[in-house]
């Protein structure tokens, strides 16, 4: 299945999109404005890192599926497999990395203080790393 | 000891000046030059008892006196022997066939107490690479005269000499370095080869680097670092990459580095790994398909994955770790912190090309090391170290590699180092190579080999075109035998798997002369069918496989040809998959090795060519069962009887069948009509064809069919059936 491929965005978190007071609209379609500050949209970087051996591996963000890629291995010099950005406007969301026939970590994420997450398989355990911004490879 | 000295000499020179001694001055003398000077000249005041009665240089004219009853005479004084050069670095020997390059690692600044060595073969004019072992152990005794250096050796290939002793002579300080001997030893001390090694450098290796900048950088190329800019650990001073290098004592050659223009592109270009390894490819001037002691660093601006990415081994395909690329949208500037991190990647990045792994990540390599957190190395992330992060790291990292690191940069073994060697991460020289390129090729010759397609269905016949050409103006004498039946061409195959299998042809020949003097607008060509062996099929399966093959000249050089690659193709169709098991039979390759056999044995593969025939007759695999079956029925086939007894009938053996020149014909001329053969299998059945129409009176149409021929081909090029 071919992974959800967006942009990459440069390193870092991206900034905080500003926005007037009321500029989101209810489903019905109807203005909020006055009630509720524009939520961000911030933009999740998941990094698949070290550890990835021609994995078959899935990603979900509240449960929609983000990520999903056959074949997926490390590249050693930069300590990498590859990544997906997700644009969120969510406080905090459920992230889920799972390996096919292999093991699944779940953990809460709040995208604006950490967004940036590396992945890394170690041992046959998969670990995710939270952090401020995203580390520079080389 | 006193602080290393910044010319590059790390032996100490204490300063022996002696003020008592204004004579002696302040240049240093052997022990013999000293203890050759007369007391006069040393300035000590006494009579010179070999002039007697003449005054002392200095001193006043004394009354005769008679001489005294001579006394021994106190020992002369003379100043300290300066202390002796450090022995460590790279030595160079021979002995026979062979070559050894031995780097002795005991006694220089940040000695890593080991001896390690890479041995080279010369047959006739062509080198090669033979192997390499390395001393972890050494017990090092150290006298005023010599450093002996001796341990068990590990070695890549099987040693019946494998303790390992090094003898140096120590010499002082202005002397050339001795000579070392490097002496084999079996486990039962009983000794093997003994090489003599003159010195060669205070380096263990020696790489040429070539550094191209990319015109849309807008920042400096790294020059220096001043490390004391900023905190860090260790001694205060200027680093560049070419010293940083050098303090790990791997000597770093600058080759004329130069601009690569890619003002075509537009503003912003980004670079993609395999834009890097094909810029590699036409602008690293060094640049060669082979293992050698050279590499590229590309200084560009930004990679595809963006700015975050500040630097990247990228050449992980063919002969890997030749080329690595820094990109200054994330490290350019002229800051302190911009300048030692440009410094810091420039370094990191040519230590993968050495094949070093990151300090973390040590336990992924082949074979698995100790991984190294918190390891202060060129290899280390600093934000990821444990005590401080990169804060921590900066603080107290002293700009070097690990002492891990540093054995595998001095002593690895050749191919888990050198550039275009072991792929990365592949630290030990576990598998064998597909016949390793030759250092040196001065041969004269050229060998190439071919396929007519660059991929085979899964049971197709792998038939290998063979060259042989002169490149040396005068001409060469070589033997036309080029088949691998002769065995004096050997072919290898690596399949997919990795796994490398010589191919064995299913019988040996033994011939005899057949020499002819090649010129450089000449060539001698053969084909071969290498699908079956004695080891069974070579292509067995779908996937790529790589080939080469070694001509062995009468000099007894060994002619590489290049590595070729072929792929074998997944049947696709039912068609594919039933003629795929119809062909892969053990009957079945023997009879297309044999070209065709009437045998009794090979009843089954025979019919199997029949149902190829029957129901598959359109399909291009049924070209190489009609050209068997015709070179077959184009000659008589005895079958020795029962009891290896031929009983003769009306002057005829029994089991004879005689040949069928019209039916070979008819297949011959089908299968000569077709394009599916190589053009040398094509004209050695087109002179089959031409032998049978021959046979049966027909001159004419022999005449025409050898009028097809598409290639000039020396009759004694011509391996007829």
């Amino acid at each position: 299945m071919p992974a959800l491929v967006l942009m990459l965005m440069a390193s870092g978190p991206a900034p905080a999109s500003s926005g007037p007071a009321g500029a989101v609209r209810g489903p019905a379609g109807k203005s909020v404005a006055g009630t509720e500050k524009a939520r961000a949209v911030m933009t999740l970087r998941v990094r698949l890192g070290e550890g990835f051996q021609n994995n078959t591996v899935s990603v979900r963000v509240d449960g929609k599926e983000v990520f999903s890629k056959s074949g997926v291995s490390t590249d050693w010099t930069i300590s990498r497999a590859d990544s997906v950005d997700v644009k969120t406007g969510a406080a905090s969301v459920q992230l889920e990395v799972a390996i096919e026939g292999g093991p699944r970590v779940t953990r809460t994420i709040d995208p604006e203080q950490t967004p940036f997450v590396e992945v890394r398989l170690v041992n046959d355990d998969l670990q995710l790393l939270p952090m401020g911004e995203e580390p520079p490879m080389l | 000891m006193a602080p290393l000295d910044p010319t590059g000499l790390e032996s100490v020179i204490d300063d022996i000046q002696d003020e008592s001694n204004p004579q002696q001055g302040s240049s240093q003398m052997s022990y013999e030059e000293i203890s050759n000077l007369t007391n006069a000249e040393l300035g000590l005041g006494e009579h010179d008892e070999e002039a007697p009665g003449v005054a002392a240089e200095g001193l006043p004219h004394l009354p005769p006196q008679p001489l005294p009853i001579p006394t021994p005479k106190p020992p002369i004084p003379f100043p300290p022997i300066p202390v002796k050069k450090a022995v460590s670095g790279c030595y160079k020997g021979a002995l026979g066939n062979f070559q050894v390059e031995l780097r002795v690692d005991v006694d220089r600044g940040r000695t890593m107490k080991r001896i390690s060595g890479d041995f080279y073969q010369t047959v006739g004019k062509t080198t090669t690479y033979f192997g390499s072992f390395t001393v972890d152990s050494l017990a090092i005794t150290t006298s005023a005269t010599k450093i002996v250096a001796r341990g068990l050796g590990r070695f890549t290939f099987s040693a019946g000499a494998p303790v390992v002793q090094v003898t140096i002579p120590r010499v002082s300080a202005f002397l050339p370095q001795a000579p070392a001997s490097l002496q084999f030893y079996t486990v039962t001390n009983t000794p093997g080869a003994n090489y003599h090694c003159p010195f060669s450098t205070t380096r263990y290796r020696t790489v040429r680097i070539e550094t191209d900048r990319v015109s849309d950088v807008t920042t400096p190329v790294f020059s220096s670092y001043n490390t004391g800019s900023l905190p860090s650990g260790g001694a205060t001073r200027s680093i560049s990459v070419v010293s940083a290098f050098g303090e790990a004592g791997i000597g770093m050659s600058p080759a004329l580095g130069g601009v690569v223009n890619i003002a075509g592109a537009g503003a912003g270009a980004k670079w993609s790994n395999a834009e890097l390894h094909a810029s590699m490819q036409t602008q690293f001037s060094l640049w060669a398909d082979v293992a050698q002691w050279c590499v590229w660093e590309l200084v560009a601006q930004n990679h595809d994955m963006g700015s975050g990415l500040y630097g990247i081994m990228f050449d992980q395909q063919g002969k890997q770790r030749q080329g690595c690329a820094v990109f200054h949208a994330g490290i350019g500037g002229t800051s302190a912190e911009q300048l030692r991190l440009q410094l810091y990647t420039y370094v990191h990045e040519l230590g993968h090309c050495f094949n070093l792994m990151h300090s973390w990540q040590k336990s992924y390599a082949s074979p698995p090391k100790a991984n190294r957190p918190d390891s202060l190395s060129w290899m280390n992330y600093p934000w990821y170290y444990p005590s401080g992060g990169a804060s921590g790291f900066w603080n107290s990292f002293d700009f070097r590699f690990d002492d891990e690191e540093l054995i595998h940069l001095r002593h690895g073994f050749r191919n888990d180092v050198i550039m275009g060697g072991n792929n990365f991460t592949v630290g030990a020289s576990l598998g064998k190579e597909v016949m390793a390129d030759a250092i040196e090729d001065e041969s004269g010759l050229k060998f190439e080999i071919s396929t007519h397609q660059k991929s085979f269905a899964l049971g197709e016949p792998v038939m290998l075109q063979l060259a042989l050409k002169a490149n040396d103006m005068r001409g060469r004498r070589v033997h036309s035998w080029l088949h691998p039946n002769y065995g004096l061409v050997k072919v290898v195959v690596q399949k997919p798997s990795g796994e490398v299998k010589a191919y064995e042809p299913m019988i040996d020949h033994l011939v005899g002369e057949r020499v002819a003097v090649l010129k450089p607008n000449e060539d001698i060509r053969d084909s071969a069918y290498i699908g079956y062996g004695k080891d069974g099929f070579y292509f067995d399966q779908p996937g790529q496989y790589r080939v080469r093959a070694a001509y062995a000249a009468l000099d007894g050089s060994q002619v590489l040809s290049d590595l070729i690659t072929i792929r074998v193709r997944y049947p696709v169709s039912a068609e594919e998959d039933r003629l795929a098991e119809l062909f892969m039979g053990d009957d079945q390759g023997a009879l297309l090795y044999l070209q065709g056999s009437d045998s009794e044995a090979l009843r089954a593969g025979n019919e199997a060519f029949e149902e190829v025939l029957d129901r598959f007759n359109a399909n291009p695999l049924a070209t190489y069962v009609r050209m068997i079956k015709g070179v077959n029925l184009g000659r008589t086939f005895k079958t020795v009887g029962a009891g290896g007894q031929v009983a003769a009938a009306e002057g005829k053996p029994l089991g004879v069948r005689e040949a069928k020149p019209q039916e070979s014909i008819a297949l011959l001329s089908n299968v000569t009509a077709s394009t599916v053969l190589d053009p040398v299998t094509r004209d050695q059945a087109l002179m089959t064809l031409s032998s049978v129409q021959k046979a049966t009176g027909d001159d004419k149409g022999a005449n025409a069919t050898l009028s097809q021929l598409s290639l000039s081909l020396s009759s004694a090029a011509i391996r007829k059936p």
